[in-house]
């Protein structure tokens, strides 16, 4: 039987077996203060927590003395595999292409930097015994700014109300799952930062636990405007992935609805005042606005069509269920 | 079980810890009186009781039992759809897992089916429930749905169907199309459709999905439906028609703006303005059906390729 081709060389597909208990993914950039010292931090631990383990340090050209750097770590350490792409592709997709090499039974994440000490990892292994499917790393005693702090946790707040899943710190670069949790789902483009989110989403069972920051380490001082921005998209794509997306026409035909209704109500008013006041109501603005109500909401109902045309058109590729288990 | 047995019976559990060992019995009994080769397959959507575990114990001492069991809960059609994948029968019959369905009713399906039906929906035409909250909803749904997918049912929320397998394993379904299963199958698959009045227990727990406040709902996947059915083969068309009403209103308008410039004292600025608008959303669904027919035709699952072709191969020694 002919192998099925892979799409992309990017997406390679993962042998099914375990090979490690532990793969650890790190995302090379030039916040890597220390390649060496991160290694045999996690190295060490893994050993005294006596699992097997293999490093994929996923490398896309950020920082060139970086590059030479996990070069010269290579040459040294074992079980330590690099991955290198072509070009600057983002934490998000690095990491993803980092799990489809992973060969371990678990995945553990670590961020550009060891924000926390490496003795903070091993509650995470506890907390997987106890037979959570994917454990979140919850810093605590930030060592940012205050407003650093304050939009963390406003943005974490939305987060939890959007998303309904209890987490506190869902961007924190340290998690700790089991493979299977992002083999049975797509992470695409920028999902992996609500891996948590999804895999709670997808019936996982998810957990954080409290790891405490270093505090030695001298955070860059304010995020900028541009990350207000790509929060608040975060929060709609959140709200625009959960299962109500399978009937987009459920969503934009109820707002096309509204916004029609609304229009109605515009210009009857209008009708009203023509015909009861007898004023003319051909130089009012409000005219346009009632009409462009209806309107709009003309077009919000059919990009809802759109959208189920798409979702049926490739609803091969839609998981609406997981199935955990088949027996018989 | 290495054949493919002939029947495969898909049911759908959620939290039935108290009837799944009397539902597998009852379907046992009726499904050896068919006098084919058949399999259960029960489907556990999520259930947080006990109903994994007993159905686990059922399969283990029954070799015509699989179970497929659900990460967490997602519904009725999901559970169907999984349980469409995992069965191997050429003919599969669904129905509730609550014991509202007579199992006893199977071979009436199986008989009408054998008179050339791909489909055969069973139709509680004595139904046990309350008329106002259940029974009224649940007509004008079903003439709704009959009016607008040209499939004539009288019950489509009746979950004891038979269906011929080779008209549903193409079609993926999502969301909340269970109620829909016959229409979709006809119009994509090109099933043939037939009903047949089935007895029908009264719900014991739970309640019904489709009220009267969800009939708004109803209308919403019924364009959708609409839409899989009738636009998928020709999006550009439909879409035009869609648009084709706000052509004319446009013109109208534009007529009426330019005589009221050309002959009137009185000039409005707004008539003119809304026939813009007007005509730009005639444009907008012309944009719209160059969009919809891009992506069907990258899609996967276009209207052609899930037809349930049948080809007779050429005769031998012929030709």
């Amino acid at each position: 039987m002919l192998e099925e081709m892979t799409e992309s060389p990017a997406v390679a597909v993962t042998p099914r077996v375990d090979v490690f208990d532990v793969s650890v993914v790190v995302y090379v950039d030039r916040h890597l203060e220390d390649a060496t010292r991160t290694y045999s931090q996690v190295a060490e631990l893994l050993t005294r927590e006596g699992r097997s383990f293999e490093f994929l340090f996923v490398d896309d050209g950020t920082d060139p003395a970086m590059k030479s750097a996990v070069a010269a770590l290579h040459a040294v350490a074992r079980n330590l595999r690099i991955i290198r792409l072509p070009r600057f592709y983002g934490m998000s997709v690095a990491m993803m292409v980092g799990f489809s090499h992973a060969r371990g039974g678990l995945i553990l994440t670590l961020g550009s930097f060891m924000q926390v000490h490496p003795s903070e990892i091993s509650k995470m292994f506890d907390k997987i015994d106890e037979g959570f499917d994917l454990v979140n790393g919850w810093r605590v005693v930030r060592v940012d700014s205050r407003l650093n702090q304050i939009q963390t946790a406003a943005y974490n707040w939305l987060v939890r109300r959007v998303a309904q899943v209890d987490l506190h710190d869902t961007n924190c670069t340290l998690k700790l799952f089991k493979r299977t949790a992002v083999e049975e789902f797509p992470v695409y483009g920028d999902n992996y930062r609500f891996l948590p989110v999804l895999a709670a989403r997808q019936g996982f069972r998810v957990a954080e636990v409290q790891v405490r920051q270093r505090r030695e380490i001298n955070q860059h001082g304010f995020y900028g405007v541009g990350i207000y921005v790509r929060r608040l998209l975060d929060l709609v794509t959140l709200m625009f992935t959960g299962r109500f997306v399978e009937r987009p026409l459920r969503f934009f035909g109820s707002l096309g609805v509204m916004l029609i209704g609304s229009g109605f109500v515009v210009n009857f008013y209008l009708l009203y005042v023509k015909y009861v006041y007898e004023q003319s109501i051909s130089q009012r603005p409000l005219l346009i606005l009632g009409t462009l109500l209806m309107v709009i909401g003309v077009q919000s109902a059919s990009i809802g069509l759109i959208g189920e045309l798409i979702l049926f058109t490739h609803s091969k590729n839609i998981q609406s269920y997981h199935i955990e288990k088949v027996v018989g | 079980m290495s054949k493919a047995p002939a029947l495969s019976i898909v049911v759908p559990l959620y939290n039935e810890e108290e009837c799944a060992e009397n539902l597998f019995a009852t379907i046992q009994r009726e499904a050896d009186k068919l006098g084919k080769s058949y399999e259960i397959v029960f489907v556990d959507d999520g259930s947080s009781d006990r109903t994994f575990h007993i159905c686990e114990g059922l399969a283990a001492a029954h070799s015509e039992l699989r179970v497929v069991k659900f990460r967490q809960n997602y519904g009725q059609t999901p559970a169907m759809s999984a349980g469409f994948q995992a069965s191997r029968g050429e003919i599969i019959i669904t129905m509730d897992g609550d014991l509202q369905n007579n199992p006893a009713d199977m071979h009436k399906l199986l008989a009408k089916m054998d008179q050339g039906f791909d489909v055969v929906s069973g139709w509680r035409h004595e139904r046990k429930d309350d008329f106002l909250t259940r029974t009224l909803p649940s007509r004008i749904a079903n003439w709704l749905i009959s009016t607008f997918t040209g499939v004539r049912l009288h019950d489509y929320g009746c979950s004891l169907k038979a269906y011929k397998s080779r008209f549903l394993k193409p079609i993926r379904f999502y969301s909340d199309m269970h109620r829909f299963f016959p229409a979709i199958a006809s119009s994509l698959t090109g099933a043939r459709t037939a009903e047949i009045p089935v007895s029908h227990f009264p719900r014991k727990t739970g309640k019904s999905k489709y009220g009267l406040s969800r009939i708004f709902l109803v209308i919403a996947d019924l364009m959708t439906i609409l839409l899989i059915t009738r636009f998928l083969r020709k999006p550009m068309y439909w879409f035009a028609i869609l648009g084709f009403p706000f052509l004319v209103l446009g013109a109208v308008l534009l007529v009426f703006s330019i005589s009221q410039y050309s002959f009137s004292s009185e000039k409005s600025v707004i008539v003119p303005s809304i026939s813009f608008l007007v005509l730009g959303t005639a444009f907008h669904f012309l944009l719209t059906g160059i969009l919809a027919e891009y992506i069907v035709s990258t899609g996967e699952t276009d209207g052609k390729s899930i037809i349930a072709v049948k080809t007779i191969p050429m005769a031998e020694g012929r030709g």
